[in-house]
């Protein structure tokens, strides 16, 4: 019984654990190479949800290959701050997605130097790290976090 | 006829008896994609336990289900466990490569029956994606997933709505437009093909069928926003395969029809129409909407079938299903019903006291024993214990009107009366 009641406490910590509030901010960044000069957290959402595969900017539009990160805290607030979806229903979306075949769900990298790398080499990708480790390799459009979608600074 | 037929549906479509054409093809397309890493594997599971308070009825989830004694089945891990895994490819970004494979407990497991995905996907612009081989079938909210527990919140879908349906993958091609609109995005997707799934006959005691279907055509309009996804879709088939079962009655009333009797030919013929799968037309059309804006869920789904032979299941179907996200949690309670069309009724017709008890008879029962008129309310809760793990338990309590067997393995005996059925099901759900 004890084995049990442990289990169950410690799967309690982790479900109570995945539903806290996060107030890292994250960047969404492209190459500096990217046309784009900046988006909304709808148009970045409906990217990270399989839903288009383009934004539009000034009537021209601009594919977009988005690169997601593996789970964790960055991966958490992002989508907490973009769509307010937990990441437990980011996941279920996603399965829904992916194993019916409908749409491939976007290559996971494992940290920040990984994403600001291949981020910073492809033109028309889009990936988001924690605001503090960005560098000039790759163009910021949106800030999340911190309670309020922020465009960022020209 | 018919044998020139398939003799030249074979010639003409070399690519939609696809499996064994395509799946070595696939294979060396993405053997070299191995050594680039951008070949990855991946896939989803349910373990799950049921059991129910009735010792003389058997409950399926799908049609291709065998319980493991036929009619009498106790507690088993058997109804809802499977595994999938899914092997996927992008060697270009235009083009998706992928294969899924899925193990669970089914009538006749073959590696044609557990490949349920491989397709190449093309997208030769933003808007377009076409693909080729085996996949999805598209005619329902979530056909196409209805074996991935992890992505819905019950432990299986509505079996008044998806436990019927005979179709489980689509050998055939597709083609999906996307644009913007009205908030939100649009996917127009037309798909055609054709697909094959073995079946038991009474929970495999009267053995098996190989149920074929030829001229799958299904066209589907959908619109997601940030919180809904709406889905309307029309599709129809022809069955191309007949029950072996039958084959003496048909034989028998087939005689009678061609022996030019004044109305008793007639009435033959018409009896044996509805007793023959094989030719038989059937359409289904859906509509379905799900809202999620993360605290509450609300999903409903209606439908309506039609064809051409009694012995195909066929009326108007829905369910609705209502759940309250509490951080991981999340509670829920859903309704489904199915409702037929009227039972064939035996004193339509009338062959002579020695046909009615030898065909006519036989024929409206065995017509009348694939209807499905019953309903289930459930209530359960989900819990997210990991983010890529879910434990869920659902209590559903059943009730089916004669005549038919509805949804259930059952003795011939019971197919005249009502039932009632109490289930407990607990399942963890998981992806990886």
């Amino acid at each position: 019984m004890r084995p049990l009641l442990t289990l169950l406490c410690c799967l309690g910590v982790c479900s109570v654990a995945m539903v806290q509030p996060t107030q890292a901010e994250v960047d969404v960044i492209v190459s500096p190479e990217n046309p784009l000069r900046t988006v909304t957290a709808s148009e970045v959402s409906d990217l990270y949800l399989g839903r288009t595969r383009s934004i539009t900017e000034g009537g021209v539009s601009v594919a977009i290959r988005p690169y997601d990160m593996v789970d964790g805290l960055v991966r958490d607030a992002f989508f907490m701050n973009l769509n307010g979806m937990q990441i437990n229903q980011v996941n279920a979306y996603w399965a829904r997605l992916r194993f019916s075949g409908e749409v491939l769900q976007p290559s996971h990298l494992p940290d920040a130097q990984a994403m600001l790398d291949t981020v910073s080499h492809d033109h028309n990708a889009m990936g988001y790290v924690d605001a503090t480790l960005v560098n000039d390799c790759v163009k910021i459009l949106l800030r999340l976090g911190g309670g309020a979608h922020v465009p960022p600074s020209p | 006829m018919k044998q020139i037929f398939l003799c030249k549906d074979r010639l003409i479509f070399p690519w939609v008896r696809p499996i064994w054409v395509f799946l070595p093809l696939f294979i060396l397309i993405m053997l070299p994609t191995w050594a680039s890493e951008i070949l990855s594997v991946s896939g989803f599971g349910t373990l799950g336990y049921q059991a129910d308070n009735r010792s003389d009825v058997a409950t399926i989830r799908d049609l291709s289900q065998r319980p493991k004694d036929g009619y009498a089945t106790g507690p088993t891990w058997r109804l809802d466990s499977r595994l999938g895994v899914q092997i996927e490819s992008r060697p270009d970004p235009r083009v998706d490569l992928v294969v899924q494979g899925l193990a669970y407990d089914h009538y006749k497991a073959n590696l044609n029956n557990t490949i349920t995905l491989a397709y190449a996907a093309l997208r030769p612009t933003v808007n377009w994606n076409i693909r080729l081989g085996r996949l999805g079938y598209d005619a329902f909210l979530m056909a196409d997933y209805r074996n991935v527990g992890y992505a819905y919140p019950w432990v299986r879908p509505p079996t008044e709505f998806y436990g019927w349906i005979p179709i489980f993958s689509v050998d055939g091609a597709d083609a999906a437009y996307h644009f913007s609109g009205s908030d939100g995005i649009w996917s127009l997707k037309a798909q055609g093909g054709k697909s094959q799934v073995w079946m038991p006959i009474n929970g495999g005691i009267g053995g098996g069928y190989h149920f074929k279907t030829d001229n799958l055509a299904t066209l589907s309009a959908s619109w997601q926003s940030a919180s809904w996804r709406v889905k309307g879709a029309y599709s129809r088939f022809t069955s191309a395969s007949d029950i072996p079962l039958l084959a003496p009655l048909q034989a028998g009333l087939a005689q009678v029809a061609s022996a030019n009797l004044p109305a008793t030919s007639a009435q033959a013929a018409d009896l044996l129409q509805h007793v023959s799968l094989e030719g038989a037309r059937i359409s289904y059309t859906t509509l379905g909407a799900t809202y999620d804006d993360n605290t509450w869920l609300i999903q409903a789904e209606m439908g309506h079938t039609t064809a051409t032979a009694d012995i195909v299941p066929q009326g108007n179907m829905g369910y609705a299903s209502l759940g309250r996200h509490f951080g991981a949690w999340m509670p829920f309670f859903t309704f489904s019903t199915y409702r037929p069309k009227s039972a064939l009724n035996d004193t339509a017709y009338d062959l002579g006291a020695t046909l009615n008890q030898g065909l006519r008879d036989p024929s409206v029962y065995m017509a009348n024993s694939t209807r499905i008129d019953q309903h289930t309310l459930s209530v359960g809760v989900r819990w997210d214990f990991t983010p890529r793990a879910a434990f869920k338990v659902q209590l559903d309590t059943m009730r089916s009107h004669a005549p038919g067997c509805g949804l259930r393995s059952i003795s011939p005996t019971l197919r005249t009366q009502d039932i009632h059925l109490n289930q407990l099901t607990a399942t963890v759900d998981f992806i990886f």
